[in-house]
């Protein structure tokens, strides 16, 4: 069963050992796999020259824009339709359900035509702004509200609170499990996230990691395994951080995402 | 302002978003399928009602790339589903070990499939890694990505590798729940591990079994990361999918007509294939279970 493990971690290994290699990256045999001489040169290389450094940042922006809204959007759309009358609550699931039902790919160009009209087509707004409120955190933060007892509120609106003071005074500091859950997991697709943002973006000036990595292995010049490598490493680290500190979260946003389909 | 409409102004940024970024794209994109649309050239061009389909109908390219995802989802979900059910039961049984093994096989699923297609591009490549062990075995090298044969099925075990941990999760979390009374009476009466697994841990799972296979299908069939970055639909067509003809039609040819047909074809073709499935397999509970 380790055993298995091990080689299924093979290719993320080889990813590894290739960003560290300082000769080439031809393999001779299996024993090239473990450097004899490990360099950081090939992060180095990558984060001064090119374009690397500004695709890292342009997530780093992104996806930080994307993570907040959602906490905070998300919430109070979620807050506002778990305290709403069944009704008018049961028209907004079937909303919600039905967004998140529609498949990415058809979003491709009829997103492309309209932020070109606007004009923000390669910028920062094109991959932040469509991003902003996703369904299912909406849904799944409206199965948690749903669950915390209305009495509090009540309460502060006999204080005569209003119902923004209610919600960020009760409600959202109460959501913080769920909000973790929701940010990590927002963290994760937005930065893995390659179909939008390859076709919204055309200049190195908005790009994030993905699809910067993409572009630079298709230069005209033969690949340079070792810096490609590099670079794969550097964005796969975060989300691999996160993945180790927030474990519990990530799986449980996957599965009671399951659980409801 | 009373507490209804303050919740109501809540909803604001959700259903601005939801109109202008959910309903609108898909409006947009049914109505430009019978449409000649140009963005760069004055917009919109008048309607010419189904021959944006016809265009797409009689283009081989078109067929080649219907035959290429459904050999791909065909190929790939199935597979996924078993090995990480399988995967998800050896877990389960793995006492201590448990935790490594778990984060350990989903690693890859955290990572971004734009990573993993760049990392496999090496490992396929005429120097990489698959022909060095290959080597070690006595066989020859080949160009896994250049061959028109070998290219798809390269991407796509590719694909089962990189899915597998994260199905399993899903797996785990369903095998979790069910309730060992069910297990300790199946062994009262003597049966073995595949009758307990037949008789009462897969029926228990069902629903989850499905929604992995829906949900994987749906994801299957928008295969398209990996082709940019590993194969551009090459060699000779061999993997050209759906999604990357629908992507030239619209960005290389500017024919946002024929791709938004195209757009629109999939959509169907997934919730087609999402709705049967779900019947099929909805039916096979009735006889097992």
């Amino acid at each position: 069963m380790l055993a298995l493990l091990v080689i299924n971690l093979v290719p993320l290994a080889v990813m590894v050992s290739l960003s560290i290699k300082g000769e080439g990256t031809v393999l001779r045999g299996l024993g090239d796999l473990i450097p004899s001489r490990p360099t950081l040169e090939n992060f180095s290389e990558i984060v001064s020259k090119g374009p690397f450094a500004r695709y890292f940042l342009n997530s780093t922006v992104v996806v930080t824009f994307v993570v907040l809204g959602n906490v905070l959007l998300a919430s109070m759309a979620a807050y506002a339709i778990a305290r709403t009358r069944s009704r008018h609550a049961g028209i907004m699931l079937a909303l919600l359900i039905s967004t998140m039902m529609i498949p990415k790919h058809i979003m491709m160009i009829p997103l492309f035509t309209l932020l070109l009209r606007m004009n923000l087509v390669d910028t920062y707004y094109a991959l932040i702004l469509p991003f902003l409120v996703d369904a299912f955190n909406v849904f799944f933060l409206h199965q948690y509200i749903k669950a915390i007892p209305g009495e509090l509120e009540e309460a502060a609106f006999i204080d005569g609170a209003g119902v923004f003071t209610a919600f960020s005074r009760v409600v959202f500091p109460a959501l913080k499990p769920a909000l973790v859950v929701v940010a990590t997991n927002t963290f994760l697709i937005n930065w893995n996230s390659f179909l939008l943002p390859f076709v919204l973006t055309n200049t190195d000036a908005a790009r994030t990691l993905p699809v910067g990595l993409a572009i630079f292995s298709q230069g005209e010049h033969s690949v340079d395994w070792g810096l490609l490598m590099a670079g794969s490493t550097l964005a796969a680290i975060p989300t691999i951080v996160a993945f180790a500190f927030f474990q519990k979260h990530i799986v449980r946003g996957i599965t009671e995402g399951a659980i409801r389909g | 302002m009373k507490p209804s409409t303050q919740r109501a102004l809540f909803l604001v940024p959700w259903l601005v978003s939801f109109a202008l970024f959910s309903t609108y794209p898909i409006l947009f994109s049914l109505g430009v399928s019978f449409a000649e649309y140009n963005p760069f050239r004055g917009g919109f061009a008048g309607f010419v009602g189904l021959e944006n389909y016809r265009n797409i109908f009689s283009d081989g390219l078109f067929w080649r790339s219907c035959i290429n995802t459904i050999f791909f989802v065909v190929g790939t979900v199935p597979p996924t589903a078993v090995l990480s059910l399988l995967l998800a039961l050896l877990i389960e049984k793995a006492g201590r070990l448990k935790g490594v093994l778990r984060t350990g096989y989903f690693v890859p699923s955290v990572v971004s499939l734009a990573v993993i297609s760049l990392v496999f591009k090496y490992l396929y490549s005429k120097q990489g890694f698959l022909n060095l062990v290959a080597g070690l075995f006595g066989g020859s090298g080949k160009e896994w990505l250049l061959d028109p044969n070998l290219a798809l099925p390269s991407i796509m075990v590719m694909d089962i590798w990189a899915s597998i941990g994260y199905y399993a999760i899903f797996y785990l979390a369903a095998l979790q729940t069910v309730p060992q009374e069910l297990y300790d009476a199946a062994r009262v009466d003597g049966a073995g591990r595949l009758a307990v697994f037949r008789a009462v841990t897969l029926p228990w799972i069902r629903p989850v079994v499905i929604f992995v296979v829906v949900v994987n299908t749906i994801r299957a069939f928008q295969v398209f990361v990996e082709v940019v970055i590993m194969t551009r639909g090459g060699p000779m067509g061999s993997t050209m999918t759906l999604v990357y003809y629908m992507y030239e039609k619209a960005f290389h040819r500017v024919d946002i007509g024929a791709a938004s047909a195209v757009a629109f074809v999939v959509f169907l073709l997934i919730m087609f294939f999402a709705l049967v499935q779900t019947r099929l397999l909805h039916k096979v509970r009735a006889s097992v279970g």
